[in-house]
C-alpha cells in the first residue's frame, strides 16, 4: 500500500460520507436519487471485493 | 413517515440491489476456472513466480506448461492471453496444451499470461462475461477478459505511463496493458514484474524462439499478419508463403518497429537472444462500428456494418457474409505456429524444435475449434488444470 493509494482511499470516504450526508439532508427526491447513483462507484472502491 | 423519506428508503434499496447482482457476476466472472485438460506430452507444470520470486503469491502468477521432447533440440515459448479480449489467444494455446506431443526441443506454452485481464472485464463496452465453444461432449466455457490488467491488481494508474527502460511516453492505460510492459523490471508495477519474469524464463532456458498470439480488428492495417523485428524477418517470411500456399488463407509481415517500445517483438529482440514473433488474426468483435458485442459476433465474426464497410474498401481483410468464424482463426494461428517451428528447424538445423498432434488450419476449419477439446470428466484428474 503505497502513500497515494492511502490517499485515495481517504478522498473516496470522504466524498461517501459526503454523498451520504447530502443524501440524509435533502428533501429532493431526484436529488436523493442522483446522491445514491454517484455514492455507488465510491463506496465499490472502498469496498475492492476481490 | 412521509413521502419523501419513503422514496430514499425505496431507492436506497434499488441501488444495493443493483449494486450487489452486478457485484456478484463480476466476482463469479473473476473467480470462474475453465478446466485444461494437459496432453500426455506435457512433462511439467510450473509458475512464472519460478523465475522471479517476486511474483509468487500474487493474483498475476501465472501456469507455464513444459513439453519436453525426448531428442535434444531448441526451445520455443508461445504466449497466449497477453491481451484477454482477443480470445482466439486462449483458445489455440489451450489447443497446443491439450493436444501437442514434442518429439524434439522444448516448448513452453503459457495460456494466460495476462491473468488478472482474463478475470476482468468491459462492462461499459457491453462485453459478455463468458462464451461456449461446443465439443463433442458438452459445451466448454471460457471467460472474456480485458485488454489490460484489473485496477484491483495494479492501481492507480499514471497520468502518463513511461515505459522503462525506454522512458518512452505512452498512454496512461498501457501501464495495465501486458504488451506494453516488456521487458519489465523486479521492482516495477506489477505487469513490468510479469513481463520481467517471462524475460527471465526466455533468458534462464535459452529460448530461440518466442510466439506471442494475439488478434486485431479488421479495420486495423496491422492483422492477419506477423509482426516481427529485422532478426525474425527471414523465418517469418518462410512461414507466412508456406502456409499461403498450402493451408490457404491470407497473411503477411508487419516490421516491428524499432522506435515502439514496450511489445514483445521488440523488447524480446532487444533484451534477449531469443526471436520474437507476434501473430495476428481478424477479431470482427474489436472493430468499433459494430452491432451490440454479442457472443453471436465473438464467435462468428458476421456484423452488417462490418460488411457494408468491406464493400466500401475500408476493411484490412477479405471479409463477406460468412463474417470470419473463431475456428478460421484459431486454425491460422495454429498453423503459423507450427509453420514458424517448422521453418526455425529447418534454418537451425542444430536446434530443431519437433511437434506433432496439434491440427492444422484446415482440419480446424472441417471439424470445429471444439472437437479437439477433451472432456475433463473423462481425463485422469492429475492431467486436468483449473485455469
Amino acid at each position: 500500500m503505497t502513500v497515494i493509494m492511502w490517499i485515495y482511499y481517504v478522498l473516496s470516504g470522504f466524498i461517501s460520507l459526503l454523498l451520504l450526508w447530502n443524501f440524509a439532508r435533502t428533501d429532493d427526491p431526484g436529488d436523493a436519487f442522483f446522491y445514491l447513483v454517484v455514492l455507488l462507484p465510491f463506496l465499490l472502491r472502498l469496498a475492492r471485493v476481490n | 413517515m412521509n413521502n419523501t423519506f419513503k422514496f430514499k428508503l425505496v431507492a436506497a434499496l434499488v441501488v444495493i440491489l443493483v449494486g450487489v447482482i452486478g457485484g456478484f457476476q463480476l466476482y463469479s466472472h473473476r473467480h470462474f476456472d475453465t478446466p485444461l485438460v494437459a496432453s500426455k506430452g506435457v512433462t511439467e507444470v510450473k509458475k512464472l513466480s519460478d523465475y522471479y520470486d517476486g511474483l509468487e503469491g500474487s493474483f498475476a502468477d501465472t501456469r507455464v506448461f513444459v513439453l519436453k521432447g525426448e531428442e535434444k533440440g531448441g526451445k520455443a515459448l508461445v504466449i497466449g492471453n497477453s491481451h484477454p479480449s482477443e480470445p482466439v489467444s486462449a483458445l489455440t494455446s489451450f489447443l497446443i496444451i491439450e493436444n501437442a506431443t514434442v518429439e524434439k526441443g522444448t516448448i513452453y506454452v503459457i495460456p494466460s499470461f495476462n491473468r488478472s485481464a482474463s478475470r476482468y472485464t468491459k462492462p461499459g463496452d457491453g462485453y459478455p462475461l463468458y462464451y461456449n465453444i461446443s465439443t463433442p461432449w458438452g459445451k466448454k466455457k471460457f471467460r472474456m477478459g480485458n485488454r489490460g490488467a484489473s485496477p484491483l491488481e495494479q492501481w492507480p494508474d499514471p497520468s502518463v505511463y513511461i515505459h522503462y527502460p525506454s522512458k518512452q511516453m505512452l498512454s496512461y492505460q498501457d501501464a495495465r496493458n501486458i504488451n506494453r510492459t516488456w521487458p519489465g523490471r523486479p521492482n516495477g508495477p506489477l505487469m513490468e514484474q510479469v513481463t520481467y519474469s517471462a524475460m527471465e524464463l526466455i533468458r534462464e532456458e535459452n529460448v530461440d524462439v518466442a510466439i506471442d498470439i494475439h488478434g486485431a480488428e479488421t479495420m486495423f492495417p496491422v492483422t492477419n499478419c506477423f509482426v516481427v523485428p529485422s532478426k525474425s524477418r527471414q523465418i517469418a517470411t518462410l512461414a507466412s508463403l508456406n502456409v499461403q500456399a498450402q493451408q490457404g488463407f491470407e497473411n503477411h509481415i508487419e516490421p516491428s518497429p524499432p522506435n515502439f517500445h514496450g511489445l514483445s517483438h521488440r523488447e524480446i529482440a532487444d533484451h534477449s537472444d531469443a526471436m520474437p514473433f507476434l501473430i495476428e488474426a481478424p477479431e470482427p468483435f474489436l472493430d468499433q462500428p459494430t452491432g451490440p458485442k454479442t457472443t453471436d459476433l465473438l464467435l462468428d465474426g458476421k456484423d452488417p456494418f462490418l460488411l457494408s464497410l468491406s464493400k466500401q474498401g475500408r476493411l484490412y481483410v477479405p471479409y463477406d457474409k460468412t463474417g470470419w468464424p473463431m475456428k478460421e482463426r484459431v486454425g491460422q494461428q495454429s498453423s503459423l505456429i507450427q509453420e514458424t517451428l517448422r521453418q526455425f528447424s529447418k534454418t537451425h538445423p542444430g536446434s530443431p524444435i519437433s511437434m506433432s498432434g496439434v491440427p492444422e488450419y484446415k482440419q480446424i476449419v472441417e471439424n470445429g475449434i471444439g472437437y479437439y477439446y477433451h472432456n475433463p470428466e473423462e481425463a485422469s484428474e492429475d492431467r486436468v488444470y483449473m485455469q
